[in-house]
């Protein structure tokens, strides 16, 4: 008898409780001692539903939720380990101060927010406001982000707010956002199923979304005409599956991708109704954007045909038009990462996969939409959508327009012209504030950038500098090595609030084990820190105290604060969050089901009602409404290298990546015995005949220069980067292998996001 | 004692080889799934390293097996105290 996957998850539960005390605990006592919770899983953009059981006090299983409408049960292995890692013994439990000798030592918290909030207070008295800062991530809670935007860009009056996800999507939401004028993926998940040709470019998806990998390989599974195409300079698992496989040069896709336009248009395989009525063409002169028209855009394409671009990408000409045409040919789903995003020309490479979705087509209808996936959790709803970044506001709003200001200050309370009209410092610009000096103290919260910042030395210098550097964190990391108060952070299960996953579904994750020693939920110290800082005169009265005091407390303020703007989810109040699987914004009223696609007649409830609403439509209609005509851009941009290409003094291409089994810095998943024995340490993949040049075989350790530093790891002699590449992961912290003291922090000048994943290296044996 | 219930998405050409080749694996329990070209595999193991391990060397990696899924894990015993 064949049976359901819901009906295969209780099977399974059975038989553990069978093999623990017999069939008769299977029967009684098990499920009477289990509460299970719907949940979300911890590590990735995917946004697994998960069920959690607690058994006196501690998670003693977990499960992929077979209620969950997109993820549909599945789980990846790194999540079978999240309950250990939760009741893992090197968890922080205590605040703790360094003291005279350099030395972390226990303290109460009493002692520790004094001490943290004399120093902001004193900064900011003394150096005015942006002299503080604050580093958040796209792993803290929705509530935590916009808690700690509100306090630093309304309270303290400092547009000083970054985090994590401008190392990983600010290109992203630079290339949504030029070419639709608003950020976030119009299309979801259901796309997959959909979807005939599956564009994966610059993503391994296989290992770092493995349950979307599934469900592309799902669709392949039941429709045979369904094709992949990967474009990756370095094969990765995807390419198993790959029908077509494009290997570029390392920062040369954007070659590749006018080609592919190129064709569509030459072949005239574009969609001209499509293009004529939604789609305006730029270009950029004297750094102003510029009108242009299809002809230009004909034109300006004739100089990239294949056979141009294959000798600027290294990708035969063939397979660029076979790329083309299958693109072409639909439903089309783009999925891309970090291999577009960590670039110095990013963004750009963002608007040219937008681009021959618009000339296509293929968007706003089943299986067709350009779709950027994301590494953390609640990078997009947490960060992206709060405007915890130091140019933007909650929402879609922006510090530099005068109307998003004037409304911000009046949902947060405060007067009229605290919020900063000029954008605060960049990730990289204000480590690099925080190393001159200019920085007096900075709040990190829940990442590690002692660990993940590129161009690492001179990064860790600054904030092991005089400057004060206060660090929330779950696990001692290499960020709270160099700390001077560290502060024990709940993680996961043990603080409530929303976590919001790639689609745009808002999901929320109850607290249902207290967390270990005296840690406390990053919330609750940041409402902490802002009573204190009140109290010390350096935010206005009243803004903090008896305001906002739990997670729920500030949904409400967060849903009301949607009113009126493109991302509307007021239908989402924490009991139909608690009940539901997750809701995809907009969704305006409680009984409004959430958006599949964007944009769309029928299907977005914003071209109904509200500011954005279209009574001209019909069903089915697409119209880009966050631009003042409705109509998207196809950009006209340069092809143009990476920062630092190889040369003859480091003739090497360094990219680093991720491995299935860890996850970011490591620090959560090499808590987990079985993990790190999975992946125990460092490698370098080099391509077979560099390493043969060389002299390296596996297992042989191997030097790795750049201009900024060296890393020594093991060798991986394998045929997955190009030969004059190779690949680093980043995850582990040993003596010698941060490879981020490699990479390079040159940026992106529009996302600002810096390009690790290109930078020229020189290897060599290590000489023991 | 640990389990691991496993989702095992099959090569459509290869399905009923592969099922046999998952049916003789030790400490595997093979269960039909109404999802065309899966099916449902029950990893018992002493404890979840061994059962990881299990899941990687030893279902991951058999021919006409495309990928594998851990749908639910359950530790029959506590994990230890943090405290
Ligand atoms: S795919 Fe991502 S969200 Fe899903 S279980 Fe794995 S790590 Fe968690």
């Amino acid at each position: 008898m064949q049976i359901n996957r819901r009906d295969f998850v209780r099977i399974s539960a059975a038989t553990t409780a069978a093999a623990a005390g017999g069939p008769a605990v299977a029967a009684a006592a098990r499920p009477r001692a289990i509460e299970w919770h719907k949940s979300v899983c911890r590590f990735c953009g995917t946004g697994c539903g998960v069920q959690i059981a607690v058994d006196n006090g501690r998670l003693v299983a977990l499960r992929g939720d077979p209620e969950h409408p997109t993820t549909k049960g599945l789980v990846c292995a790194k999540s079978l380990f999240l309950p250990k890692i939760v009741h893992s013994p090197t968890r922080l439990k205590y605040p703790m101060i360094r003291n005279a000798a350099g030395e972390l030592e226990r303290a109460t918290w009493d002692q520790a927010m004094d001490l943290v909030a004399d120093k902001f207070a004193q900064a900011i008295r003394d150096h005015g406001a942006d002299s503080v800062a604050y580093y958040g991530s796209g792993q803290a809670l929705s509530e935590e982000s916009y808690y700690a935007n509100r306090l630093f860009k309304g309270g303290i009056g400092t547009n000083n707010v970054e985090g994590n996800p401008r190392l990983c999507m600010a290109s992203a939401v630079g290339g949504y956002v030029t070419t639709f004028s608003k950020d976030e993926p119009m299309g979801c998940y259901d796309d997959i199923d959909a979807a005939n040709t599956f564009f994966l470019i610059g993503s391994n998806t296989a290992e770092c979304h493995p349950v979307i990998f599934d469900r592309i390989m799902a669709r392949k599974q039941s429709n045979r005409r369904t094709t992949v195409i990967c474009v990756d300079p370095r094969k990765s698992p995807v390419q198993t599956i790959a029908d077509l496989y494009l290997q570029p040069k390392p920062g040369y896709d954007l070659a590749l991708l006018h080609a592919m336009a190129q064709v569509i248009i030459e072949e005239k395989r574009y969609d001209e109704a499509f293009v004529a009525q939604h789609v305006n063409f730029k270009t950029v002169v004297d750094g102003k954007p510029l009108a242009v028209g299809f002809d230009d855009y004909r034109e300006f394409l004739a100089d990239w045909t294949p056979e141009k671009a294959g000798a600027v990408c290294g990708v035969n000409p063939e397979s660029i038009r076979e790329a083309a045409r299958l693109f072409a040919s639909g439903p089309t789903t783009s999925f891309w990462t970090m291999g577009l995003n960590q670039r110095v020309h990013g963004v750009w490479a963002n608007n040219l996969v937008h681009n021959l979705h618009l000339l296509t087509g293929q968007i706003g209808k089943p299986g067709a939409t350009p779709f950027s996936l994301t590494g953390q959790p609640n990078a997009c709803g947490g960060v992206r959508d709060t405007g915890s970044l130091c140019h933007i506001l909650p929402y879609g709003r922006v510090v530099k327009k005068a109307e998003h200001r004037a409304q911000m200050e009046a949902i947060w309370g405060c007067k009229p012209g605290t919020i900063q009209p000029k954008p605060g410092l960049n990730t990289i610009e204000m480590f690099k504030a925080l190393g001159e000096g200019k920085i007096k103290a900075m709040l990190v919260l829940t990442t590690n950038p002692g660990q993940s910042l590129p161009n690492l030395n001179k990064h860790r210098k600054a904030m092991a500098g005089d400057s004060f550097l206060v660090v929330l964190d779950a696990f001692p990391t290499e960020t709270t090595k160099i700390a001077d108060v560290v502060l024990p952070a709940a993680m996961w299960t043990e603080k409530s609030g929303v976590f919001g996953m790639s689609e745009r579904r808002y999901q929320y994750q109850p607290s249902v084990v207290t967390p270990p020693g005296e840690a406390r939920s990053d919330y609750a110290i940041l409402v902490d820190f802002a009573r204190r800082l009140e109290a010390r005169g350096a935010i206005p009265k009243g803004y903090a105290t008896g305001k906002l005091s739990t997670t729920d407390d500030c949904w409400e303020e967060m849903m009301q604060a949607s009113k009126d703007t493109a991302y509307d989810f007021r239908g989402m109040p924490r009991e139909r969050l608690k009940r539901e699987r997750g809701v995809r914004w907009p969704a305006p009223t409680v009984d409004h089901p959430g958006t599949a696609r964007r944009y769309v007649k029928g299907e977005d409830p914003l071209l109904d009602s509200g500011p954005y609403a279209d009574a001209s439509l019909e069903p089915g209609d697409v119209k880009f409404y966050a631009a003042a005509d409705g109509k998207a851009n196809i950009w006209l941009r340069p092809v143009v290298g990476p920062a630092e290409p190889p040369d003859a003094e480091y003739p090497f291409v360094l990219s680093t990546g991720r491995v299935l089994e860890h996850w970011h810095t490591g620090t959560m998943t090499r808590a987990a015995a079985e993990l790190r024995r999975a992946q125990p340490e460092a490698f370098v993949e080099i391509h077979p005949k560099d390493a043969k040049a060389l002299g390296i075989r596996t297992g042989d350790r191997v030097d790795i220069e750049s201009r900024r530093g060296r890393s020594t790891i093991k060798a991986r002699v394998v045929d997955m980067p190009q030969p004059g590449m190779v690949f680093v992961p980043f995850h582990w912290d040993d003596e010698g292998s941060l490879i981020n003291e490699v990479t390079i922090d040159a940026y992106d000048p529009g996302s600002k996001q810096p390009e690790f994943k290109i930078c020229a290296v020189r290897l060599s044996k290590a000489k023991s | 004692m640990v389990t691991i219930g496993v989702l095992v998405r099959v090569d459509p050409t290869q399905e009923p080889e592969t099922e046999a080749r998952l049916g003789v694996l030790e400490g595997v329990q093979l269960i039909p799934l109404e999802e065309p070209h899966t099916l449902g595999a029950v990893i018992q193991a002493e404890d979840l390293d061994e059962a990881h391990e299990r899941l990687v060397t030893q279902v991951q990696t058999l021919p006409g097996v495309l990928c594998a899924w851990p749908l639910h894990t359950e530790l029959a015993s506590t994990p230890p105290s943090h405290n």
